[in-house]
């Protein structure tokens, strides 16, 4: 048996080891460098290797000093397999072969500090595995960094979401930060931005009255130039189209709603198919399946009108003296619809059929309104509900099946000209970045916050 | 075999590479985050640029510059540095309008604030003074917003120098301009409580929380000290009461109210109780409580206007939908 390879623990070697042990633990230490000389000297095979395995018997316990001392007879290496398996097991025989080739041990022998150094190799090779299990457990948990680093930044260059955005959506109750301002609007009061932010469109109703295109950064691209038919065109309300980015715009002056492609190219009207007499649209939107919502201020009474895509009338929400100036319209993802009643101070949150679920209103709760203009809403379920008086924009979480009235979690904005403040803010869009935009009226500006 | 030279031993040839390994991952993270977080900061920071207020003062300083004689501009000017809060450059800017225009109450009043929020009471006094002589005979004092202004601030500052009979004064010509004004309304009320009229002070403080029931203690503090000074023992816990929920103290509100509920402070107690009901998310037994006031005063203004918004008996009628075949609407 080679003795470099450790010896399979036997029953039949282990035995009288073991019961040597005890008797030869003292002497074992002191003699280990003669046995280990003599076991040369009786011509064993690879004596130096017997030595060896002398020596960690003596670290590891008596049993293999024993085993050593018999070795001239069973053999330096089986003696030391052995005397390892006495010291407890295959593990440690293993490391005592391991040892036993170890060139360094021989070394140690051979300066007559056998004992010693043996003993010392066996410690610094226990603590060798110690630190193989910490290194490899460290270098899991750094791919393990590494792999969800990589996740997080392709889904951030994919999506570029705030890093919030990946929290659970009822733990994003933090209201946003102001980041900049679009200036050079005049009393604009509705805004809406595609769905990659990269075209903001801002209905001013000062100035040369026109919607305004501006691009991520604020900077402006052009406007939309209503038909030229010599009418006094005013927008009063824009929205996207997410399926094809056309842009709507509402001319309550006129009685009419203008389509333009993305780039700002006037493309049609959008009429219903039977004309409404004095039809004052003002609020529009595009329900999840899409149809238009759009608020009426015509008489008999304001209510919202829903149209297929061809402009016929499919429904009508709201009977005589319900809503008093309805002003804008956005949708959750269920579905449900929640309009801003601004003169009856209240939010009125609609089921898709136009059934009312639940209202926010003026009152003493933390949320309550003052005059709701515009509304929005992000696919993490955050409502925002702009009060024109109040100078702040609302955040609610929308409500469930239990209560549909929103949940109030939070509010941004105070009165006046600084970052953040608002003069009379009315529009408010959010883009799939969840950047908010709000018209700051009296200050002329769109602000843009984020998360 | 050379037995002399060291040899590591398997395992120790392991960690080494090992090691290795760790930190090559450790640098690719450290890496890694540092690269994410730059691209993240880039893409989501936008520098904001000048804020409004620098671009107005900016546009004015320009419009000044190119007409130095035009007061209008200087007069823009000095307001928009006062939002920047650039004191003196406002009151540079008042004063040249004053060396043209003596007279001007812009100007007088604009200065006169800077003058009140620095502290100077007395120069700001003055120049109050100055713009009552100015206005307070004009054709259209009665609705003179700036004489109101002038009118409160005398009032104010003549409270706190407890020249009551001065400030009662100004502050009445103030609400008789502005009766909606709450500030003067509260004022005045302070003033009255110091000139020994409790029940005056209860009066005014009364219609300064008409038009702010419930986001300004102020008035209920006030109105506490008038009603022990008038040994109205149940209305000055109410109005304590009503302090306490302004501040969100419900733990204390509640309890204080209950008791009163079957004494002279029982409408104002009910009404209380609605509000803190609504306060905590409890509408139903808001709109009750406020019933019960209509029991005992059928006019409160407040009570009906809580009915009204939690749709008990709403002038509004409850919304319906009609799915109007097309053409109907």
């Amino acid at each position: 048996m080679n003795p470099i390879e450790p010896a399979a623990p036997t029953p039949e070697t282990a035995a009288p080891a073991l019961a040597a042990a005890d008797h030869a633990a003292l002497a074992a230490q002191a003699e280990a460098a003669a046995e280990a000389e003599a076991a040369a000297e009786a011509g064993l095979p690879q004596a130096s290797g017997a030595a060896a395995g002398a020596g960690a018997a003596a670290a590891g316990g008596a049993a293999v000093a024993e085993a050593a001392g018999a070795g001239a007879a069973a053999g330096a290496g089986d003696a030391a397999g052995a005397g390892a398996a006495a010291a407890g097991g295959a593990a440690v025989a293993e490391a005592a072969g391991a040892v036993v080739a170890g060139a360094a041990l021989a070394g140690a022998v051979a300066a007559g500090s056998g004992a010693d150094g043996a003993a010392g190799v066996l410690a610094l090779e226990a603590e060798e595995r110690r630190k193989r299990r910490r290194l490899t457990l460290v270098l899991a948990l750094l791919l393990i960094l590494i792999t969800l680093l990589t996740l997080v930044s392709a889904w951030y260059l994919i999506f570029r979401r705030p890093l919030t955005d990946l929290l659970p959506p009822t733990s994003q109750n933090a209201p946003p930060t102001y980041l900049f301002s679009i200036y050079d609007a005049s009393k604009p009061v509705s805004v809406a931005v595609s769905g990659a932010g990269d075209r903001v469109y801002v209905a001013q109703t000062a100035g040369d009255r026109l919607v305004a295109i501006f691009d991520g950064s604020g900077h402006e691209l052009g406007d939309l130039q209503p038909p030229a038919d010599n009418l006094p065109h005013t927008p009063a309300n824009v929205a996207v189209d997410p399926r094809d980015g056309d842009v709507y715009v509402s001319d309550r002056a006129t009685g009419a709603i203008y389509v333009y492609s993305s780039n700002g190219s006037y493309l049609r009207m959008f009429e219903p198919k039977v004309p409404i007499p004095g039809w004052q649209p003002l609020g529009v939107a595009l329900s999840p399946t899409g149809s238009w919502w759009i608020t009426d201020l015509s008489a008999p009474y304001h209510r919202i009108e829903v149209f297929a895509q061809d402009g016929t009338l499919t429904a009508t929400i709201g009977a005589a003296g319900m809503f008093d100036f309805p002003n804008m319209i956005a949708f959750d993802a269920t579905g449900n619809a929640y309009v801003t009643d601004s003169n009856n101070g209240r939010l009125v949150i609609l089921d898709p059929a136009g059934q009312v679920l639940a209202t926010v209103g003026r009152g003493a709760a933390p949320g309550n309104l003052g005059l709701p203009r515009g509304v929005a809403t992000d696919p993490t379920g955050r409502l925002y509900v702009v009060d024109a008086t109040g100078q702040l924009v609302h955040l609610y979480r929308a409500g469930t099946s239990a209560d549909w009235r929103p949940v109030f979690i939070n509010e941004f904005g105070s009165e006046g000209i600084g970052n953040g403040q608002f003069s009379f803010p009315n529009g408010i869009a959010v883009d799939s970045r969840y950047r908010v935009y709000v018209t700051d009226r009296e200050n002329d500006r769109v602000q843009v916050w984020g998360y | 075999m050379d037995v002399s030279a060291p040899v590591a031993s398997p395992t120790a040839q392991q960690n080494r590479m090992l090691r290795r390994l760790v930190r090559i991952a450790a640098v690719v993270l450290v890496i890694g985050v540092a690269l994410f977080t730059a691209v993240y900061l880039v893409d989501q920071h936008t520098d904001p640029g000048p804020s409004l207020a620098d671009r107005k003062v900016a546009t004015l300083e320009q419009a000044v510059r190119a007409d130095p004689q035009a007061l209008a501009p200087r007069l823009q000017l000095a307001v928009a540095y006062t939002a920047a809060g650039r004191s003196k450059d406002a009151t540079n800017q008042y004063n040249e309008v004053l060396k043209e225009s003596p007279q001007n109450v812009t100007a007088l009043l604009g200065k006169a604030d800077i003058l009140h929020m620095a502290g100077d009471t007395t120069s700001a006094l003055a120049l109050y003074q100055q713009v009552i002589s100015v206005r307070k005979d004009g054709e259209y004092a009665g609705a003179d917003t700036e004489l109101e202004h002038a009118f409160y601030s005398v009032g104010t500052i003549e409270t706190v120098a407890r020249h009551y009979a001065e400030a009662i004064a100004a502050l009445e010509a103030a609400v008789r301009i502005n009766g909606a004004d709450a500030d003067a309304w509260y004022q005045l009320g302070v003033a009255q409580l110091g000139a020994g009229v409790p029940d005056k002070a209860v009066a005014a403080e009364r219609n300064a929380v008409a038009f702010v029931p419930l986001e300004w203690a102020d008035p209920y503090t006030t109105m506490a000290q008038a009603y022990t000074a008038l040994g109205k023992t149940d209305d000055a816990t109410w109005a304590t009461a009503m302090t306490d929920l302004i501040a969100k103290r419900y733990d204390k509100a509640g309890p204080a109210l209950q008791p009163l509920l079957g004494g002279p402070a029982a409408a104002d107690a009910s009404l209380s109780l609605g509000f803190l009901a609504e306060m905590q998310g409890d509408p139903a037994g808001a709109l009750a409580w406020y019933r019960k006031v209509l029991a005992l005063d059928p006019q409160n203004a407040s009570a009906l206007s809580g009915v009204t918004r939690l749709g008990g008996g709403s002038p509004v009628p409850s919304a319906s939908s009609s799915n109007a075949p097309a053409g109907s609407g």
